[in-house]
């Protein structure tokens, strides 16, 4: 039943595995290493050959790899989607 | 994690507003529009939509003033807000759900909740756990908290008063009812902006929205309970009849039909203008079919008598022939868009006004603040979105105005984390509806206050020790903190908190 949808706690350091296909918002870039960065809650996912461009924008990536224990992973960008709000 | 987030600030789009002062500048038109509306509703105690419309024009104009080089990019940036889609579709979502409000208005469906009432036959301790579900039911079918307020002052008070409830608690649960439709109800203008804004479809924000709204008012319903028993009994005034009987009519009840028709359809994934559609067009048809109102009373062309066309169309139902300088157009359809007028017109400054604190980097540079000192983790993220939210609804006393002036941040912050829209817009109104009607200078409490100080001229029994002081019915709108209280909790359990790679909120299709 939708009304009964979520009823749950979610952690703050989602966990994702390899090979999974995720949409999420680009949050940030990190210059030092030049990589984009997905923060999703307080897990953290890199992103690799991605422009700066890409920041407050929708995109599709599939997880290449993550450490649980750090809540940390990398993840390759599939697709760009197109978002309109501010 | 300190070291990741310092990093995710960098990295963003270049300014491409300039301001005196720097970044932050850009931010002038809002903030003057914020100081304006804290001035002109806490202060003056005025709540009129209209003169908010000219605090944001100001505030565009004088923000001009601190703009380097041509002023023309800061002109073309508020034609560039305007034209958002965000503000596109709210506009026409309020329109259609005031067309759809006032006409449940005409067909009597607060007569129909005062012959409920009357029929369960509850005492007075019990009276204001009832009209809090029904005030809740009714805020749920015409989406307005106010308008709500104002029915249940005028009917249910002095009716209540009556029988010997205890006034404040009443007060406080009709207040409380109104938080509960204006916060769930599709056609309700703030959830109409929390999903838009948030880039969610109306529905699936109803239908994520159930859970707090609903743990929220079980626990109210039991306060009340309780408070009804324990809180000391008003003396019944004498000469009061029950009022409940002189105005009930079940026949307004076929409109829990109508109100089910649009939740049903907006949950189901229908377009909130198709939802919408198919309760008017069933409303109609419900008013018309058990004579709960006239044509007239939906729609009506007063035409003027001096019109060619008048004697020939006088006999249509929806024509009125009325004497030069009466002419126009009324009705529930008429009554119930225009009624959006103001919001429309403020919510398309308050845009543009967002559109240049982006252009010139405002929002940017709030953010990295946040960001970098305050905002840490998701929990952090999600306390910050409730207690903002919170806290400018405290100070606008009219909060579908501070809805929208908080919205961007609401969004900001929340992608920062990729908390998903649904979980951002139930923020965003949860706390929006809550705070508009609890503090004395809250819109909801003023019109509240207005509506039972009025019932002094109505009633001979009523009288001025009867009326409720805004400063009195705070602590007893329990709907209203609990949904404060469920959100806190919900932001530090994780309760409900969904993220983008969870489920990704469906746009609301675009007009």
């Amino acid at each position: 039943m939708i009304f009964f949808d979520s009823w749950s706690f979610r952690t703050n350091r989602p966990v994702f595995s390899e090979g999974e296909t995720v949409e999420l918002f680009a949050t940030g870039f990190d210059r030092d290493s030049e990589t984009l960065l997905a923060r999703v809650g307080d897990t953290i996912l890199r992103i690799k050959d991605a422009s700066p461009d890409l920041v407050d924008q929708k995109l599709s990536v599939r997880i290449t790899s993550f450490n649980p224990s750090e809540s940390t992973g990398t993840a390759e960008l599939l697709d760009v989607f197109e978002t309109s709000d501010f | 994690m300190d070291e990741v987030t310092e990093l995710e600030t960098s990295g963003r789009q270049t300014p491409t507003l300039d301001f005196y002062g720097g970044s932050l500048m850009s931010g002038f038109p809002l903030f003057f529009f914020v100081l304006w509306a804290i001035l002109q509703s806490a202060f003056f105690g005025i709540g009129n939509p209209n003169g908010l419309v000219v605090g944001i024009l100001l505030g565009l104009i004088f923000g001009m003033f601190f703009a380097r080089g041509d002023w023309k990019h800061y002109a073309n940036a508020i034609f560039d807000g305007m034209t958002q889609p965000v503000a596109a579709t709210a506009i026409v979502a309020w329109l259609w759900a005031g067309m759809f409000a006032e006409t449940l208005q005409a067909g009597q469906f607060v007569k129909g909740l005062v012959w409920l009432a009357h029929t369960l036959q509850f005492g007075p301790e019990l009276f204001p756990a009832v009209t809090f579900i029904l005030a809740a039911l009714l805020a749920t079918g015409i989406g307005t908290g106010y308008g709500t307020t104002i029915a249940f002052c005028t009917l249910f008070f002095p009716a209540g008063v009556a029988l010997g409830t205890n006034p404040v608690l009443l007060f406080g649960a009709i207040l409380a009812g109104a938080v509960f439709g204006d916060n769930l109800a599709p056609v309700s203008d703030t959830t109409i902006v929390s999903a838009v804004t948030q880039n969610s479809d109306i529905g699936g924000v109803v239908a994520n929205r159930f859970k707090y709204a609903l743990i929220a008012a079980l626990a109210s319903l039991v306060l009340y309970g309780v408070a009804g028993f324990t809180m000391a009994e008003a003396e019944i005034p004498t000469g009061a009849e029950n009022l409940l009987t002189q105005t009930k009519n079940p026949g307004g009840l076929i409109h829990l039909v109508s109100m089910l028709i649009v939740i049903v359809a907006a949950i189901r994934g229908r377009h909130i203008i198709e939802a919408i559609t198919w309760g008017l067009a069933a409303a109609v048809l419900f008013n018309l079919l058990f004579g709960l109102c006239q044509v007239a009373d939906i729609l009506l062309f007063k035409i003027p008598e001096t019109a060619s066309v008048a004697k020939d169309l006088a006999f249509l139902p929806f024509v009125q022939v009325v004497p030069v300088g009466s002419e126009g157009v009324s009705g529930s359809l008429y009554s119930g868009a225009i009624g959006f007028f103001p919001l429309i017109v403020l919510v398309l400054l308050i845009v543009a006004a967002a559109q240049i604190m982006i252009k010139g980097g405002g929002f940017q540079a709030l953010e990295d603040v946040l960001l970098q000192r305050i905002i840490k983790t998701v929990r952090g993220a999600e306390t910050t979105m409730v207690l903002g939210t919170a806290i400018v609804n405290a100070m606008i006393t009219i909060n579908t105005a501070a809805e929208i002036a908080i919205a961007p941040y609401i969004s900001r912050i929340g992608r920062r984390f990729n908390i998903n829209g649904y979980r951002r817009a139930n923020i965003l109104d949860a706390n929006t509806s809550a705070l508009g009607y609890i503090f004395p200078w809250s819109g909801g409490v003023l019109v509240g206050y207005t509506a039972i100080s009025g019932l002094v001229d109505e009633y001979t029994w009523f009288t001025e020790a009867n009326i409720v002081s805004p400063a009195s019915v705070w602590p007893y709108v329990f709907h209203g903190w609990l949904l404060v209280v469920v959100f806190l909790l919900a932001a530090w359990t994780g309760f409900g908190r969904e993220y983008e790679t969870d489920r990704t909120s469906e746009e609301v299709s675009r007009v």
